[in-house]
């Protein structure tokens, strides 16, 4: 801008009244575009005196015009999307992808980073790849190396682990049922169905060390996969958590049960002992056992699931606390276009939320979206034994684990209120627990995402604990590992 | 000195101008004291210092009780330099932050809340090192703890073997803190800390030992390198 001689900045607040009418360059009285708007600018002399009051208008007007168009644009997607899964059910390939294509052509027009654009370009996806598998398929999960697979698998976990407040609700609220459940036993036996990192196992042994009394022994069985030759992930991550728990003298034992799937678990695996306090913990895993090649409801079906077994194997061991966390939703419909749909709100809460967790504006990482994308996957493509994600909801999980012989444990009002505290730590507004029937509940915007609720086995008697243990190893000792067969 | 025992002591100020060790040492002293109070004073309007230190050191100190108790006790800003003018003063002395002793000034900081301490660290590296101690922030967690009933030496062991009070306070209390009192998480200057309860120290000490799990060597998942954790204050025994 040129000045008048002697100014020492380069730039003039246009309010100096010495500048304005040298420094400043001629303004156009009107601006075309604004005009359409029904806005005016004004003469220069005049224009930063209107333009404060003008420019708002207009930038209020067109994001107000902007989202309607994306609004209109994101219903019009779930349409096709819908659409394009009744056609799949009713068995018509050639309308399928019809509406398909469309639906990509609208994914143009929706903003990506918004909760829908998000979630349909993972359903799209899904569909896309059922209707038109791809030959040669590529490494899906099951059909990778099992060392990568695992390998992707923990590094996304962990990452949604960061993400968003779910698996942190989860550890924390299965943590305290298992605590106010162990009260004053001397001797503590955690079956974990699914030990991946032994994320959640940290709080629970410095809680454990905390307690007035003192701590109680503590021993750890952590079910997982198996591991490549040369390496045995399960027995590393025991070693890890022996250490923390030696640092803070809690006598601790530690053994890993690799197995591919919950139901090739026997019982005398586990090696309870008489005495000793069972707390099973299943962190998003009972659905994977529901139905195996029916998707009836029919609970004489049912009743040969894989599921029943592992409730079977869990009621036998009489536990003090069977903890249980699962996605609060129904996908494990027999009609296709009901699961997709219900999945399809669901996942949109669900990125809805993990958006408002990294704080908003799209930044969601990209590796928990991978965890949920590969959700979404399974659910949308696979079929009979392939399908794992079988989601439930709690008043389903209530019946079978009813059948199962177990009782619930109402989860109390001080596990309510620290989960509400964690989920406020780490979320933005919108995440709520709510507490029903003793089980509590994370959801988004009313929306309820995850469950979490306790059981017990019914006519539990429970013996004193007795002190007469033979271990000796004061700290922690960890044991060998028990493989099944895989 | 005798002043500063003195006012640490709570006796009366009427001494303090008489009994000084040098000439205007002991006003210097003062000022200088004051000089890291200054920030935490004008922000808390504790209703003094509010002058100069030039006037100050003229005038009668306020009286001691209003003064060591805003001193240690005073919410303070996020350690900034002392102001200018506090050399401003009058006096022409050069002087650093007179040597009060290590005990002296323990004693003090062990009074001290947590946001004080913090301060405290940045006015020089002596003092920063002497703020680090775990047991003046130890005494500070627990200070702001209504009574919650662990065993004191059990809470020590475990909170020192997961990373220390600091640590425990920095990362995973004040957070708390600020959520209670209805600041949004992400924000990190917000209101007068709370008093915590059983529940909210309960989650911090959970966060903290999942924090410090997370970093021991050999983190899990294989991939992802995590970063180091570069204040290993008190760390946990492992690796």
């Amino acid at each position: 801008m040129a000045m008048g001689g002697g100014a020492s900045f380069p730039f003039q607040w246009p309010s100096d009244p010495g500048l304005d009418a040298v420094a400043l360059p001629p303004l156009p009285t009107v601006v075309p575009d604004a005009a359409a708007a029904g806005v005016a600018y004004y003469a220069a002399a005049d224009m930063h005196a209107a333009m404060p009051s003008a420019l708002p208008d207009f930038a209020a007007a067109l994001a107000a015009m902007r989202r309607e168009e994306e609004e209109a644009a994101g219903i019009r997607l779930v349409h096709l999307l819908m659409s394009c899964a009744g056609a799949v059910e009713a068995g018509d390939p050639a309308a399928a992808s019809a509406h398909l294509a469309d639906a990509h052509a609208a994914l143009a027009a929706v903003s990506p980073s918004s909760g829908i654009g998000r979630v349909a370009v993972h359903f799209s996806a899904a569909l896309s790849r059922r209707l038109f598998p791809p030959t040669p398929s590529p490494p899906t999960p099951a059909t990778q190396p099992p060392a990568e697979a695992a390998a992707d698998h923990a590094f996304l976990y962990h990452q949604f682990y960061e993400a968003g407040p779910y698996l942190k609700f989860a550890h924390f609220t299965a943590n305290q049922a298992i605590l106010e459940a162990v009260h004053g036993c001397t001797h503590v036996h955690i079956i974990d169905f699914n030990l991946m990192q032994g994320l959640q196992w940290p709080a629970l042994i410095q809680a454990l060390a905390l307690r007035p009394g003192g701590p109680p022994s503590l021993r750890l069985t952590g079910i997982g996969p198996p591991s490549p030759p040369g390496r045995d992930d399960l027995r590393d991550v025991g070693v890890r958590l022996a250490d923390l728990a030696r640092s803070v003298r809690v006598h601790f034992s530690f053994r890993g049960v690799a197995a591919n799937r919950l139901d090739e678990v026997r019982p005398w695996m586990l090696q309870v002992s008489q005495g000793e306090a069972v707390a099973v913990n299943s962190v998003l895993q009972l659905h994977r056992l529901v139905a195996g090649d029916s998707d009836s409801d029919d609970p004489a079906r049912a009743a040969a699931a894989p599921i029943d077994a592992v409730l079977e194997c869990v009621a036998s061991m009489r536990p003090r606390v069977f903890a249980v966390v699962e996605q609060e939703a129904d996908h494990n419909k027999a009609g296709f276009l009901d699961r997709f749909t219900e999945a399809l709100f669901y996942y949109s809460a669900v990125f809805d939320s993990l958006d408002a967790a990294s704080g908003g504006g799209g930044a969601v990482d990209a590796a928990a979206e991978a965890y949920l994308e590969r959700e979404i996957c399974d659910i949308v493509c696979g079929e009979g034994a392939e399908r794992r994600e079988r989601h439930e909801p709690l008043r389903r999980w209530r019946d079978r684990l009813g059948r199962a012989g177990l009782a619930g444990v109402p989860l109390g009002a001080n596990a309510l209120r620290q989960a509400r505290m964690l989920v406020g730590l780490f979320s933005g507004e919108g995440h709520c627990v709510e507490e029903a029937d003793g089980c509590l509940t994370l959801g988004w915007h009313g929306r309820p995402l995850f469950s979490a609720s306790a059981w017990r086995a019914e006519e539990n008697n429970h013996q004193s604990d007795s002190n007469a243990d033979a271990s000796s190893s004061g700290g922690g000792s960890e044991e060998s590992n028990i493989s099944c067969s895989s | 000195m005798k002043c500063r025992s003195d006012s640490s002591g709570g006796g009366d100020d009427r001494r303090i101008p008489a009994a000084a060790a040098t000439g205007d040492g002991c006003s210097g002293e003062t000022s200088k004291k004051r000089r890291t109070e200054e920030p935490s004073s004008s922000s808390s309007g504790a209703g003094e210092c509010s002058s100069t230190p030039a006037s100050a050191s003229v005038q009668a100190p306020p009286p001691p009780t209003q003064r060591e108790q805003s001193g240690p006790d005073a919410r303070e800003g996020e350690g900034e330099q002392p102001p200018v003018d506090a050399d401003a003063g009058g006096e022409g002395e050069q002087e650093r932050v007179p040597d009060l002793g290590e005990d002296l000034l323990f004693e003090v900081l062990m009074r001290a809340e947590a946001r004080t301490l913090a301060s405290a660290a940045c006015v020089s590296r002596g003092w920063r090192q002497l703020a680090r101690d775990e047991r003046l922030w130890e005494a500070a967690c627990v200070r702001e703890w209504a009574n919650l009933g662990f065993s004191e030496q059990m809470l020590r062991m475990i909170v020192l073997s997961f990373g220390g009070f600091r640590r425990l306070y920095v990362q995973h209390i004040r957070p708390v803190q600020l959520r209670a009192a209805g600041v949004p998480p992400g924000q990190r200057r917000g209101q007068v800390p709370v008093r915590l309860g059983r529940d909210q120290v309960q989650v911090s000490l959970s966060l903290l030992s999942t924090s410090f799990f997370l970093n021991m060597p050999n983190a899990p998942p294989p991939e992802k390198d995590k970063d180091n954790d570069k204040d290993k204050n008190g760390g946990g025994q492992c690796g």
